[in-house]
């Protein structure tokens, strides 16, 4: 059968539990959990949990896909699941919990104040407080230990224990983990009995498969390719239905597997042609669960999947770990035309250049689909943030770019994304209601009499919004751990076991809190064009300046021209560079005098989501000479108004202190395809890793001729995909907004 | 002319058409050729030159009260550049905040032009790319390129001139161990030479065999515009000569973009032909007549 047919008939299956189809919250399951926890009153959160686990694996029934010969699918979770607690039977514990956020009126007061700033543009709560999603579950530990193994970990750990609080942890991670036994059990069971009725050989084959890995795996390591790849999928499924947070990642496989993959070439059980199809089955399972034909406007969450698969890097020795399953992956990706998984390539200075020839093909073929993360950037500033070598080595970048180590810690890359251009704005304007409400006294900009004083109060506004954002963290962040504990994932993490304490308590290695700036050029830019403009030559008054910005540059197009005409990220001339350097110094030694609730580090980031484009709307004229509601500018990428050449960008970005921003710094660029070879783009790709342009890299290949032919021809332009904000979709079904914005970037 | 009066009109950073590999292309201005199709005007003489935007300017009226010979005006709300009595000091595209009026062609020294080329160094060693000298026309300029080329050559970065060929073989063939590739133009039949570019084409094709002689590494870069320069004699004295030279690596057509168009009206003067842009089909179907007839790659500038 073909994999498009199979496609299909996966997605016909899913399209029974998509967002069409069933209403939200999605919990087939929940009158089970609901009685269970009214049978059961004063349980704790931890205890509820084990008892979520033990339902799940009682009462799901396995589904056993067609020409699939993996097994993972409880029906307890919806197609479009990104991580959202009320999209998945495991999130009922949240759910039943999260009004402890707000259940006093300081709490209350303080809940709406943090989902304020979301409103006003001003800083993200996705959690609220934590990061449900963009997870990576412990697959290195899980394909070295097995479950048993991990279950083994667990009772050493509790066999010293005399703490009731820590008992409790170590008895719901060991329901946890029995339950997991129990639901692979299960599916063997399931696939034992459909062995009955089955009669084509291919649909023997598979079931055959599944009874008997699903007997062995996941108690017992894997030791075959396909036991192993059935491991990453297992867990990646199972992470989320379990535990109600989003398990973004789906591995490294080309680091994890080759052993495994080797041998079973070695010991002929199985030919790289088999591994191949074993490899397109395992990527289709995550695109079929979506229509990327949908127009994005009218779809839940608008068509993006987090699903992130790793390939390349280093290994804890410095060694490049590239081999031939990181080209069968790419290859399949391709082949199969896919958009998701996400393939984020780790690449270095010691990535073969086969690599790089191998990842520029895509993009020469309208397929801006794949996005890189740069080791020589990445690795040391996970280190200078305190954390191993050996541990930093394993790093992926859950869902968009959110760096984790995995099998050290959890995911928070995408909680607290902050805007430093509407810090920028509310030094400036006037606030609004809404505004008011965060209560924080925003100094204005008209009593500077120099550079230096504009600069201290922006600054100063910039550090008094994070501090209320860390101060609202710190104070109820630990309410996470009553509201969603996590054992059965914490008790595969490193230091959970050992420590005794739920990851939401802060026992795994390392528990960081990250912080990503956006809009990098919007306050790096305004800042410039208010020092050339009115303290540089023939200087204009500062209050002059300022009313014509509150007029959103009505009438001032000359002032506006010169504003734009300022020294900018990006231009390559060194001031703007400079100028950079110093914020994000001042930045990040500003949050390095904080710790999060757990005692970990706030990480710092350079990163945007959609924001560039919704809080833009709210985000009024600054002075870099962007009116009210222009689009905002992303991560650490420049103003979309500037016509520099690419190699300056890099010039700039890489004498940045990017090493100080270990959640990632991220660079998003569209290059002309006109002219390009692969040749030539997979020479720029190194070369963006030997300046260390950014920590990653989201590129795209595009025409500006190609994108306004598809708005009035779409139809010509149907397998276009583009690279937007930590994921790709097709071009012709975004928005019309969206497409607005993609178009207006700067094409290099 | 001497290295001193020689004026740099752009230096475009990440060219992928100028020669292997990523490259930066140093522009000189002033060229001998007047080429009907030349998209780049500004680059023809070798002074100073103020590119005027009217639709860019906001009528912020800086440059009426800075300009020392009063060229510029405001009448019914329509910005009057004279172009007369313009001397090209650039002081109203110093002082235009809009980009209006900008000054084309400024003076750099070499070793000012090679500390901009070093900054894109890296992207050269990863894709084999590095400095294209182009112009107008670079041999015009000879002393300032012999040194340029010498700097490069001092930093090992691989060299590409773009020249027309109209020059003093003399000057060529000093600058050969400098060069690593020519980019040589073919741009007309010989009977059609002096009537499309201004100049014989004898000089140029005697330069070219002389080059090739001399085993100097080439690529022909040949100008393709429908009903300009596309006769029969073209193509066949381009396969000709091609099948002549032993050291022709690659034949480059560049079919005509009518990229010029714009800037010609920026600097207040008439197009110099009409020229069609040639469909993706047509230039298709010329690279491939071309290549049946020759063993040497043809492709697309």
């Amino acid at each position: 059968m073909k994999y498009a047919e199979i496609k299909r008939e996966w997605g016909n299956y899913y399209r029974g539990i998509s967002s069409h189809c069933v209403s939200r919250p999605f919990n087939p399951l929940k009158k089970e959990m609901d009685a269970f926890a009214e049978a059961n009153p004063g349980l704790s959160p931890m205890m509820l949990k084990a008892g979520q686990y033990e339902i799940i694996a009682d009462k799901f029934i396995p589904v056993l896909l067609p020409h699939n010969p993996f097994f993972f699918e409880t029906g307890l979770k919806m197609a479009e699941y990104d991580g959202r607690v009320d999209l998945s039977s495991g999130g009922w514990l949240y759910l039943r919990n999260v009004a402890l956020y707000s259940d006093s009126p300081e709490k209350a007061a303080d809940y709406r104040r943090y989902c304020y700033g979301d409103l006003i543009g001003l800083h993200l709560s996705y959690g609220p407080y934590y990061d449900y999603d963009h997870h990576c579950f412990p697959f290195s530990n899980m394909l070295e230990l097995g479950l048993s193994g991990i279950l083994k970990r667990l009772e050493e750990g509790h066999a010293g224990n005399t703490e009731p609080e820590k008992a409790e942890f170590y008895e719901a991670a060991r329901r946890g983990i029995l339950a997991v036994r129990k639901i692979a059990e299960k599916f063997a069971a399931a696939a034992e009995e459909k062995l009955a009725s089955a009669e084509s050989p291919e649909e023997r084959k598979n079931l055959e498969r599944i009874r008997t890995a699903a007997r062995r795996i996941p108690w017992n390591p894997p030791q075959t390719f396909y036991e192993g790849l059935e491991c990453l999928w297992f867990f990646h499924e199972l992470g989320s239905v379990l535990d109600g947070i989003g398990m973004s990642v789906l591995g490294s496989p080309d680091r994890q597997l080759i052993r495994l993959y080797r041998r079973d070439i070695q010991e002929k059980r199985l030919t790289e042609a088999e591994a191949y199809e074993l490899i397109c089955l395992y990527m289709l399972q995550t695109d079929s669960k979506l229509d990327f034909d949908r127009p994005i406007e009218g779809q839940f969450n608008a068509g993006e999947q987090g699903d992130t698969l790793i390939l390349g890097g280093l290994d804890e020795s410095g060694n490049d770990v590239t081999n031939e399953l990181t080209f069968l992956f790419l290859k399949a990706h391709r082949e199969l035309k896919l958009t998701y998984p996400k393939i984020h390539i780790r690449f270095s200075s010691r990535t073969p250049a086969v690599l790089f020839q191998e990842a520029a093909k895509d993009f020469l073929a309208d397929r801006n689909v794949l996005s890189f993360l740069n080791d020589d950037i990445v690795i040391p500033s996970q280190i200078m943030a305190g954390k191993t070598p050996e541990s930093a080595a394993r790093y992926v970048a859950g869902g968009c770019w959110e760096n984790i180590l995995e099998g050290y810690e959890h995911s928070q890359g995408a909680n607290s994304y902050f805007s430093l251009g509407k810090c920028v704005d509310l030094s400036i304007h006037e606030e609004n209601e809404d505004e008011k409400s965060l209560e924080l006294p925003f100094r204005k900009l008209d009593g500077a009499t120099s550079f230096e004083g504009v600069y201290s109060i922006v600054m100063d506004n910039i550090k008094l919004a994070l501090h209320q954002l860390f101060s609202i963290q710190q104070k109820y962040g630990a309410l996470w751990t009553q509201v969603n504990p996590c054992p059965f994932f914490s008790a595969c993490l490193n230091g959970c076991a050992e420590s005794g304490r739920d990851y939401s308590a802060g026992g795994a290695c390392y528990s960081p809190h990250g912080i990503p700036f956006t809009g990098v050029a919007v306050l790096v830019d305004s800042l410039l064009a208010l020092k050339t403009i009115c303290f540089g030559e023939n200087p204009v008054p500062l209050p002059r300046l300022l009313a014509v910005i509150r007029n959103d540059w009505r009438d001032a197009e000359a002032l506006r021209c010169r504003a734009m005409a300022s020294p900018h990220l990006g231009d390559g001339k060194g001031e703007a560079a400079r100028l950079t350097a110093r914020i994000l110094n001042d930045l990040a030694d500003y949050v390095a005098g904080f710790r999060n609730e757990l005692g970990g580090i706030y990480q710092c980031g350079l990163y945007s989501y959609r924001d560039i484009i919704d809080w833009a709307k709210v985000t009024r004229a600054t002075p870099d000479g962007r009116r009210a509601g222009d689009f905002l500018s992303q991560g650490l990428t420049p103003a979309r108004t500037h016509a520099d050449a690419v190699t300056q960008v890099f010039s700039d970005t890489a004498s940045l202190p990017l090493l100080r921003f270990p959640a990632n710094s991220v660079l998003t660029l569209s290059l002309s395809k006109n002219g390009l070879t692969e040749a030539l783009l997979s020479g720029f790709l190194k070369a963006w890793v030997l300046v260390r342009g950014s920590g990653m890299l989201q590129l795209n290949c595009i025409s500006r001729e190609e994108l306004e032919d598809a708005q009035k021809n779409p139809q010509n332009h149907a397998s276009l995909i583009v690279r937007l904000y930590g994921y790709s979709a097709k071009f012709i079904t975004l928005s019309e907004e969206k497409q607005r914005e993609f178009i207006s970037r700067n094409i290099y | 002319m001497t290295a001193a009066d020689t004026k740099i009109f752009d230096i475009g950073h990440f060219s992928v058409h100028d020669g292997p590999g990523i490259r930066t292309t140093v522009f000189l201005k002033g060229c001998p050729l007047r080429c009907l199709w030349c998209h780049n005007p500004e680059s023809q003489s070798e002074k100073s030159e103020i590119f005027f935007t009217p639709s860019r300017c906001v009528g912020c009226g800086a440059c009426f009260t800075v300009c020392p010979a009063s060229c510029h005006r405001m009448e019914n709300k329509m910005h009057l550049f004279d172009r007369k009595r313009c001397t090209q000091c650039g002081i109203c595209a110093a002082n235009c905040p809009a980009g209006a009026l900008e000054l084309c062609g400024r003076h750099l020294s070499p070793e000012e032009v090679m500390a901009e080329v070093l900054k894109d160094r890296v992207f050269y060693e990863t894709s084999g790319g590095g400095m294209t000298v182009s112009g107008g026309e670079p041999l015009a300029h000879f002393d300032y390129l012999f040194h340029l080329l010498s700097l490069a050559r001092k930093e090992k970065i691989h060299t590409c001139v773009e020249t027309s060929g109209y020059a003093s073989f003399e000057h060529i063939r000093a600058l050969i161990p400098l060069v690593s590739l020519w980019l040589w133009d073919f741009k007309a039949s010989e009977a059609d030479h002096r009537r499309l570019t201004g100049v014989e084409a004898e000089r140029i094709r005697g330069n070219l065999r002389k080059l090739d002689a001399c085993g100097a590494p080439l690529v022909l870069r040949c100008p393709w515009i429908p009903e300009i320069n596309d006769s029969s004699a073209y193509s066949e004295e381009l396969l000709e000569i091609s099948a002549e030279l032993k050291s022709v690596r690659r034949i480059e057509i560049e079919p005509y973009q009518p990229l010029g168009e714009d800037k010609y009206k920026r600097l207040g003067r008439p197009l110099l032909c009409e020229a069609k842009f040639p469909s993706k089909k047509a230039s298709g179907d010329y690279l491939k007549f071309l290549q049946n007839r020759t063993n040497i790659p043809v492709v697309e500038g």
